[in-house]
């Protein structure tokens, strides 16, 4: 292999790699990053036992080739250099890289690179679901946080990821709460379910570019799920989560007997505020809604309150516009801030029925049938 | 490429399992040290990867990727789960970790194999960590185990794993992998294997260390020397054995191999791990000794092993065994 590239574009490349470099492996070639040339480019890899991200980087190509560097000290090596030409040239019998930038030089061993695990591409799979770059981080961003962090229940540590009637599903949920993301589909998909690690969408949110098309491909094995982003040619390969999702749609409640809308960034300061003085008493807060008087003059209000055992007690209120008739719910204040974290119209609704009934949590506007967040109440001891 | 040293057995049985689809999600290797029981799970390990595996002789093909890739523990879906760097037990987190793994599909084959060697290294709330994992895992997972110690296992670890019982190989195993694997000449592989007491993972070791081979057979003469020793010379011996523990350890350990070969020899048995010399003073000791007198020895030995580990005085807990060590006259040529 010889070949000359930019410094920035290389830094860059493993930049992106470098989020499937396993930290600590017992699998001496998954600290290494695999440089391989491929056409007018070389193509840098990375994996761990859970994800693997490939991706491009322009180069000028002089002789083919392909090699496995430390991934640590490979990029801090081309970090440290400064912003110009580098060299790459490997000695094949010594698998070793040598690294040329404008005064310094490394030489890096490395290891068969025949030994790396292949990572796949979207070629010859079943037709792959088109999806724009930008909405896909979106829907990553407002379901992932809805997912357990424990194993405990492995199926809910994952994102169900549903195509079916021409449209993708997200759904995530850790039995307290569930989020659930559409978006419509533009060309054929086939249907079918998977269940991607909630992790692993974390990390491709990080690495996606900011706009452009992402192809999204199930293995023909049903193992891995592949997102290929044109620009820089990055792919992301990820294992999936053996199990079987509940039944989530049973979960979202059908009708709802009071609806308010409600000033997006009011609620969400003021389930902010409420958040301080619940922290320490299992983030209880309570929602009174009060419907206010029919004639169009004395407007709704939902009042937050929430009680710091001995310290004290804060309570907000927010305007709203209550269709239906009042009611006091209990819920977890981390799970309203999570959402309305995530939720970027100007106007959300909040459904609900009964004290002990779920509520639910819709932004308005043109997201409204796309985003629906399901809340179980608490029930007050007090 | 090579298979595995012996076990022919269990390897049988193992491919009878593959081939008839009938794979058990968790096995427990046992046996004593340096037999070569993870090399086994790796063996299994590979035949359940193989692409192209010989399901009559239970040998995969060595050729394809995941043989490669597992013989050089670089396979995604293959894990040796070892503790985590400077730690002598295996942690919560690293069980934690690999129950994580489990529940997510395979990489690159249709398993996802987990192998934990030791599994006597595990505490209890690392093996509480595992259970779960051990008793359900999801489909395609298979954790093997392997352990020198499992009467000292949780039950609750046992009853959730297949068993799969290994025997020390026959000094005759070790010796022809020694020439045919290792390219030892003849004489100093029959000489290695003598000492080595069916643990053909010790004699490889060996093989590189010669003051390994010098220890052992200082030990075993060391042995010899005490049954016809008087009292007081025990009594320096075991003071002498109480301040190295290491070498004590290893010596205490070669003493069972030694006793389990008069204890069989005793009872007529002919499959001892001896050979040659030393098969012969085994023969006459078991003779001289009865099976009663060279089991209660035997079980002495066992005892002082679980004293040591119990933190029990090493000066006393050597002198009460070699106390119990049965008198018996030098053999004839010996001193």
């Amino acid at each position: 292999m010889k070949l000359t590239c930019k410094q920035q574009d290389l830094a860059k490349g493993l930049s992106i790699v470098s989020h499937a470099v396993s930290t600590r492996t017992t699998l001496p070639i998954l600290s290494h990053i695999l440089v391989a040339t491929e056409g007018d480019a070389v193509r840098l890899s990375a994996t761990n036992l859970e994800i693997g991200i490939t991706c491009r980087v322009p180069a000028n190509v002089k002789e083919e080739g392909t090699t496995t560097v430390p991934a640590r000290l490979f990029t801090d090596f081309v970090n440290s250099l400064p912003p110009a030409g580098v060299d790459l040239a490997l000695q094949p019998e010594s698998q070793s890289l040598k690294v040329s930038g404008q005064r310094s030089q490394a030489t890096i061993r490395g290891m068969d690179p025949s030994e790396f695990p292949s990572i796949p591409a979207a070629e010859g799979s079943e037709t792959p679901v088109i999806l724009d770059a930008k909405e896909l981080r979106e829907m990553i961003a407002q379901t992932t946080f809805a997912a357990a962090t424990d194993d405990a229940r492995p199926v809910f540590t994952g994102v169900l990821a549903r195509v079916h009637g021409g449209e993708l599903i997200f759904a995530a949920a850790d039995s307290f709460r569930l989020a659930v993301r559409r978006t419509a589909l533009p060309g054929e998909a086939a249907d079918g379910d998977v269940l991607i690690p909630a992790r692993t969408l974390g990390e491709l949110a990080k690495i996606l570019p900011a706009e452009g098309v992402v192809r999204m491909v199930v293995t023909p094995n049903r193992n891995q799920v592949l997102f290929e982003a044109e620009v820089d040619d990055v792919r992301l390969v990820s294992n999936l989560i053996s199990g079987q999702f509940p039944n989530f749609e049973a979960i979202v409640p059908k009708g709802a007997a009071t609806r308010a809308t409600l000033d997006a960034t009011q609620f969400r300061q003021a389930a902010k505020t409420a958040s301080l003085f619940a922290r320490d008493s299992a983030n209880i807060v309570k929602l009174k809604v009060d419907a206010g008087e029919n004639d169009g003059m004395t407007p709704g209000i939902i009042t937050l309150q929430a009680t710091a055992e001995e310290v004290g007690d804060a309570t907000t209120t927010v305007d709203a516009a209550v269709d239906g008739k009042g009611l006091e719910i209990i819920f977890n204040v981390k799970y309203l801030t999570d959402v309305l974290g995530v939720i970027d119209t100007p106007e959300v609704a909040l459904e609900l029925n009964l004290p002990s009934q779920p509520g639910v949590v819709k932004p308005i506007g043109d997201l409204h049938d796309k985003y629906t967040y399901v809340i179980m109440p608490m029930h007050s001891t007090r | 490429m090579q298979t595995i040293v012996g076990h022919m057995e269990a390897r049988r049985r193992l491919a009878r399992a593959v081939a008839s689809g009938q794979v058990s999600h968790a096995y427990l290797f046992t046996g004593p040290e340096s037999i070569g029981k993870t090399a086994l799970a790796l063996d299994f390990a590979r035949l359940l990867e193989c692409e192209r595996p010989d399901l009559t002789t239970g040998d995969p093909c060595g050729e394809c990727s995941s043989c490669r890739t597992i013989a050089h523990s670089n396979h995604p879906d293959v894990t040796l789960v070892e503790a985590a760097e400077g730690k002598r037990l295996l942690g919560v987190d690293t069980v934690r970790e690999v129950a994580h793994l489990a529940n997510l599909t395979p990489s690159a084959g249709r398993w996802r194999i987990f192998i934990i060697p030791a599994a006597e290294a595990m505490t209890p709330n690392t093996v509480n960590a595992l259970l779960k994992t051990l008793e359900e895992p999801p489909p395609g997972v298979v954790l093997m185990l392997t352990s020198a110690e499992p009467e000292t296992l949780l039950p609750t670890l046992i009853s959730r794993c297949q068993s799969v019982p290994l025997q020390p190989l026959s000094a005759a195993e070790v010796t022809r992998a020694l020439i045919e694997r290792w390219g030892m000449d003849a004489t100093a592989a029959h000489e290695l294997a003598v000492l080595a007491n069916g643990r053909i993972g010790w004699a490889v070791r060996a093989m590189e260390h010669p003051e390994m081979r010098e220890e052992r057979r200082q030990q075993l003469a060391q042995m010899l020397t005490l049954t016809a020793a008087s009292r007081d010379e025990r009594i320096r011996a075991a003071a002498a054995l109480a301040a190295d523990g290491d070498t004590a350890r290893r010596a205490l350990e070669l003493w069972t191999l030694w006793w389990r070969d008069v204890t069989l020899a005793a009872c007529g048995a002919t499959h001892l791990t001896s050979e040659g010399a030393p098969r012969a003073e085994a023969e006459r000791q078991g003779r001289a000794l009865g099976p009663q007198r060279a089991e209660a020895f035997l079980r002495a030995l066992l005892a002082a092993k679980v004293a040591l580990d119990t933190n029990a005085n090493p000066r006393l807990t050597f002198e009460v065994l070699l106390l119990d060590l049965p008198h018996l006259a030098a053999a004839p040529g010996r001193r």
